[in-house]
């Protein structure tokens, strides 16, 4: 793994105009992503997780506002036209959503939709089109893949059919896979089954992935860093290891204590009091005064900024050097 | 354990689809519930776990009378419901109540929050009153809101208020069982943690029995004392939850704990999943349902349905072979 990153988030904002002004979906947002890297990026609905995902994509509709760089290798993609985008997303990018019921088109069979987003790239005959489409379907585990290629997507499970969306976002061969929730709407076994289909196509193919997931646990289960939003801001990001053993802002601590784990013990949930604000009624200072359990007078103040802490961690919380220096909360 | 407050015996639901063949008489018939069995003692929550499709809504609704049950008996404090005439039946859902999954689509949006809460005693014949109106601030309260949230609609309240509200309007008429139908899993985390000891808060508080259906394992080991685990329509094992989640006997249900994600990165391991999907209830397999995806399936399986019989204490496991699962990780080894 090389330690130039593949892609770079730099203080990417996304602005939707509402009312007589805007409100902010995704405020100064950075982070990047290495070759092979599996990062996730974790939050409560409304955190912005998902227009970070859109930004990256270019999928956003016209009306949003963005500001900041999306750097790929590099190469700023919010100067590209849409020629350029398009090459970029098809041989770059692919992306899966969280509704496979939704995104396939019910009126045509899954070969012809594999097929359609490999002949988009070029070059190919439909002969060779449909014979990647099954080497495609095969890479990400449906049997006998010949046969599918017939199959509408109304006779396939929920499961199948995020594995066809996986199969379309790989026809372009993509060096970074966006998930935008992919296992949120399958059950548990089905979610076990596509995490280990998304951790063996990082390990085979090297596919970098960004995975936006709202569940700890399945951060746990794969990501090596993690990202955690709130309110439209990163407020932690850590390597797997340091968020579940030593996090240091309050929210992300909130998040895991919150979480009802396996392990069995019998300890009365915490909670994080209120719910998150709505982006057009933002407290002043840090966004997650209100709910703080450690909230002092400066949080209220300025909204800190995300510092550097030891070990690639950083956290957006005028404490958090405190706790690392081994002062108990 | 306490004696139980509702026996579920034999409960079968059949619903019959329309044919594909307009000449052939005999219609398809998916099997939701078939043959499930199982009780509730008072103060006690029984988890309800298994997969979507599984049939864990549907009990849940043919023990309330939502949908009739094609047969079985379901007896509620001594009274089978199944053959209670009407007002009977009304009366008695004063002691049985239900929160549903989705707090937007289970509260009307016509009606006022105190309407909403007080409808279950309306439908009992009480009849609107100043006592009634303190009444319903004083549930707003007892479930984490405010009084002065009874004038208003559930559209101005965020998804864990109204489920809140869905709770509220349960614990009015003072029920003595509750069926929670994935009551939290529509919720951010945090916010289920916060209705999760709510729930928990309630049932000390009024001695209530809970039926919690869930699919999330976690969630359902935090709140259940004992759980049964659902497979296409059936129940395959049922324990006390420590023996549950420590030792499972159903080959089902040790896969099912496999596929919940760690809680911890460094518990990571590579695990043998499950192979396949649960098949449709419509045409589902001999014998055991279970045995196209089992690691342990021989013939005997495929041809017999195994009984639900006793394995340990407590503990009950509907697997021919449920002597020889006891190894602490019989999944780990392939098959």
């Amino acid at each position: 793994m090389t330690d130039k990153p593949l892609l770079s988030v730099r203080n990417l904002s996304v602005g939707f105009p509402a009312g007589k002004g805007h409100v902010l979906a995704v405020n100064d947002v950075s982070f990047d992503i290495r070759p092979g890297e599996l990062v996730g990026v974790v939050g409560e609905s409304g955190s912005g997780k998902s227009v970070t995902a859109l930004a990256v994509m270019g999928l956003l509709p016209p009306t949003a506002m963005l500001s900041g760089q999306l750097l790929f290798e590099g190469r700023d993609m919010l100067g590209l036209s849409r020629g350029q985008l398009r090459q970029l997303r098809g041989r770059q990018l692919g992306m899966i959503f969280q509704e496979p019921m939704t995104s396939l088109n019910p009126v045509f069979t899954v070969g012809d939709q594999i097929s359609e987003a490999v002949r988009a790239l070029g070059g190919v005959s439909r002969k060779q089109a449909a014979d990647r489409a099954v080497e495609l379907l095969d890479q990400v585990g449906i049997p006998s893949p010949r046969r599918r290629l017939e199959d509408y997507p109304h006779q396939m499970s929920g499961g199948m059919r995020q594995r066809v969306m996986i199969a379309i976002a790989l026809a372009g061969s993509p060096r970074l896979l966006i998930a935008d929730e992919p296992t949120t709407a399958l059950d548990v076994t089905i979610q076990a089954q596509l995490l280990d289909l998304l951790n063996g196509l990082r390990e085979r193919l090297g596919t970098a992935i960004l995975l936006i997931s709202h569940n700890m646990g399945v951060m746990a289960e794969v990501a090596d860093r993690v990202v955690v939003m709130y309110a439209s801001r990163v407020v932690e990001e850590a390597d797997i290891f340091q968020l579940f053993d030593t996090p240091q802002h309050p929210y992300s601590e909130g998040l895991l204590g919150s979480t009802p784990d396996m392990a069995g013990t019998a300890r009365r949930l915490i909670t994080i009091p209120g719910a998150m604000p709505s982006p057009g009624a933002l407290p002043p200072g840090c966004l997650f005064a209100p709910r703080c359990p450690k909230v002092v007078d400066a949080c209220t103040k300025a909204q800190p900024p995300l510092i550097d802490l030891s070990g690639g961690q950083k956290a957006a919380c005028i404490r958090a050097p405190k706790r690392e220096a081994g002062v108990p909360a | 354990m306490s004696a139980p407050i509702l026996e579920v015996e034999n409960l079968v639901k059949h619903f019959e689809l329309s044919s594909d063949n307009w000449f052939k008489r005999d219609r398809p018939v998916v099997r939701a519930v078939d043959k499930v069995s199982f009780t509730v003692g008072e103060r006690e929550t029984l988890g309800l776990v298994g997969e979507s499709g599984c049939g864990k809504s549907t009990t849940g609704r043919l023990i309330l009378q939502l949908i009739a049950p094609s047969a079985g008996a379901v007896r509620f404090m001594g009274t089978d419901l199944i053959a209670a005439a009407p007002q009977k039946l009304r009366a008695m859902r004063r002691d049985l109540q239900i929160i549903f999954q989705d707090p937007h689509a289970s509260l009307n949006p016509r009606m006022r929050v105190e309407e909403i809460i007080l409808e279950p005693l309306y439908a009992q014949g009480e009849k609107p009153s100043a006592a009634l109106t303190n009444y319903a601030g004083d549930l707003l309260e007892k479930v984490g809101l405010s009084r002065r949230h009874a004038q208003r609609h559930p559209h101005e309240f965020s998804g864990g208020q109204r489920q809140r509200i869905g709770i509220a309007r349960a614990i009015a008429p003072k029920p003595k069982f509750i069926i929670c139908d994935e009551a939290v899993s529509a919720l951010d985390v945090s916010v289920q943690a916060q209705v999760i000891n709510l729930l928990q808060d309630l049932q000390a508080e009024l001695g209530m029995s809970y039926l919690f259906i869930g699919h999330d394992l976690a969630v359902v080991r935090h709140i259940a004392d004992r759980i049964a685990v659902m497979y296409l329509g059936r129940i395959v094992e049922t324990a006390p939850k420590a023996q549950l989640y420590v030792s499972p006997r159903h080959p089902y249900t040790q896969a099912l704990l496999a596929s919940v994600p760690v809680s911890h990165p460094r518990l990571r391991h590579s695990r043998k999943r499950l192979r396949g999907e649960m098949p449709s209830p419509l045409n589902p397999p001999s014998g055991c349902h279970f045995h196209p995806r089992c690691p342990l399936a021989r013939d005997r399986c495929r041809v017999e349905d195994p009984m639900l019989r006793e394995i340990a204490p407590g503990q009950t496991v509907a697997c021919h072979f449920a002597e020889e699962t006891a190894s602490p990780a019989p999944l780990s080894t392939p098959s």
